[in-house]
């Protein structure tokens, strides 16, 4: 293993990549990568890279705007928020925030309060536009979308998490913002659950280039063992771990302890390493194959059953009745037979 | 509203707040619903001195003799170009009128 590089210092890296996966437009292939604005802000390329720093710089400012006049307004309601996601990366750990583009804003909050929440945001302009399990989607002015959280992740049973432990490691974000963020090791493991869980890897360099950089930015391993076999996300965080070290060439720390490997489940590690080069790696595997891989042991594969059949709501209500789920199990069951 | 003349007062509307990133000014709408799909709206050197001299004091004439000061550019076409930047900005709302012929 080696040690990790500091953050700012991978753009050569980054853009060695980024010609290996797309020899023919580098440039091109780093900005739908998420990571052209980096490479920008870091003096390296051309005016495609220039062009999406200030696309991102322009963004930024409008999600900056708005994020600021949620949270106060939220503080205002006395209803607790959390930060997730690339807004609480971008301004924790990267130099400028507009080097990490982004598209929405994220924000958990309990789910008993999640409605008050809703409100909250419609008061300002948001319009709920895409309902789902652990969150849902808004659309506020200047374009800018926000997706107010309930819970981490689809199927929350599978990886428990309490709100007011994540609010009790929480870091205040900085001035002007009025709220706080996930702690390090929180932001982390959210950022494995989402590329591994949610979106069965399928996802853009720019949120590896995140796992690298919250590794990289002296976080308490410890703390982050301790919460992953906890929270029994150690598939997950392993797993994400493996695909960062192969993109980015970004390992943990020898005081982790070398057996992290173990916990990456046997399909993940077939696919990782029979994967073509890093297009293949980010074009991710099947995602209900990898929930189940990653699912850790008989308890969250039944929870993850659960929740699949009985989804939940932001709120924490379910989506649809007890005898609706059963129905769907039965059809599930008849299907496999 | 009617075309904006020199004569009047503008101040800056609370739907908009403006950002300045490196070279550039913009101007985010902070109401307004989703489903509007506002845009955030960029302006140029000249543009973000006009808005920023949008005072609710300083009418059309104060701001452009301002504008000749700092720019090189004579009265007549900075007179043109106000008029023109200011009609623009009342379409999107991000001005509001705060009256005639004041602090000239």
């Amino acid at each position: 293993m080696h040690a990790l590089p500091p953050p700012g210092t991978d753009a050569e890296a980054l853009l060695g990549l980024a010609r290996r996966a797309c020899p023919s437009d580098p440039a091109g292939w780093a900005v739908r990568q998420g990571v052209g604005a980096l490479l920008a802000d870091a003096g390296t390329g051309d005016g495609t890279l220039a062009e999406s720093h200030r696309h991102a710089a322009v963004v930024w400012e409008a999600l900056a705007v708005h994020l600021e006049r949620v949270l106060a307004a939220l503080d205002r309601a006395a209803i607790p928020a959390l930060v997730l996601k690339g807004a609480a990366v971008a301004l924790s750990h990267y130099a400028r925030p507009a080097q990490r583009p982004m598209s929405d804003l994220d924000l958990l909050v309990r789910p008993a309060q999640w409605r008050g929440a809703a409100s909250v945001l419609a008061a300002l302009g948001f319009e709920l536009d895409d309902p789902a399990e652990h969150g849902a989607g808004f659309a506020g002015p200047a374009g800018v979308r926000l997706e107010l959280h309930g819970a981490l992740t689809t199927c929350p049973g599978v990886f428990p998490v309490r709100f007011d432990d994540l609010m009790a490691r929480s870091r205040a974000l900085p001035s002007p913002f009025p709220g706080r963020r996930l702690g390090d090791e929180d932001l982390l493991l959210h950022a494995a659950l989402h590329i591994a869980f949610q979106h069965g890897f399928r996802v853009r360099l720019g949120q590896v280039v995140d796992v690298a950089r919250l590794a990289a930015g002296g976080l308490g391993w410890p703390v982050l063992s301790s919460l992953a076999e906890r929270r029994r996300a150690w598939p997950c965080l392993a797993s994400v771990l493996e695909v960062t070290s192969r993109l980015i060439g970004v390992t943990p720390p020898p005081d982790i302890g070398g057996s992290w490997r173990r916990h990456i489940p046997k399909p993940v590690l077939e696919w990782v390493y029979g994967c073509d080069g890093p297009g293949g790696l980010l074009d991710g595997m099947p995602l209900a194959r990898a929930r189940w891989a990653l699912a850790d042991g008989a308890v969250c594969r039944a929870r993850l059953l659960a929740g699949t059949l009985w989804p939940g709501r932001p709120d924490g209500r379910r989506e649809v009745s007890p005898w609706k789920a059963l129905a769907r199990g039965r059809r599930l069951l008849n299907h496999l037979r | 509203m009617s075309d904006p003349a020199l004569e009047d007062v503008f101040q800056r509307s609370e739907r908009m707040v403006g950002r300045r990133i490196a070279d550039e000014y913009v101007l985010v709408p902070i109401l307004g619903r989703g489903a509007d799909a506002d845009g955030i709206f960029n302006l140029n050197r000249l543009g973000a001195f006009i808005w920023e001299q949008m005072d609710g004091r300083a009418d059309g004439r104060a701001i452009v003799e301002r504008v000749t000061d700092t720019f090189e550019v004579d009265g007549a076409r900075a007179s043109r170009d106000y008029l023109a930047f200011v009609a623009q900005l009342l379409s999107i709302e991000a001005l509001s009128p705060a009256g005639r012929g004041r602090e000239r």
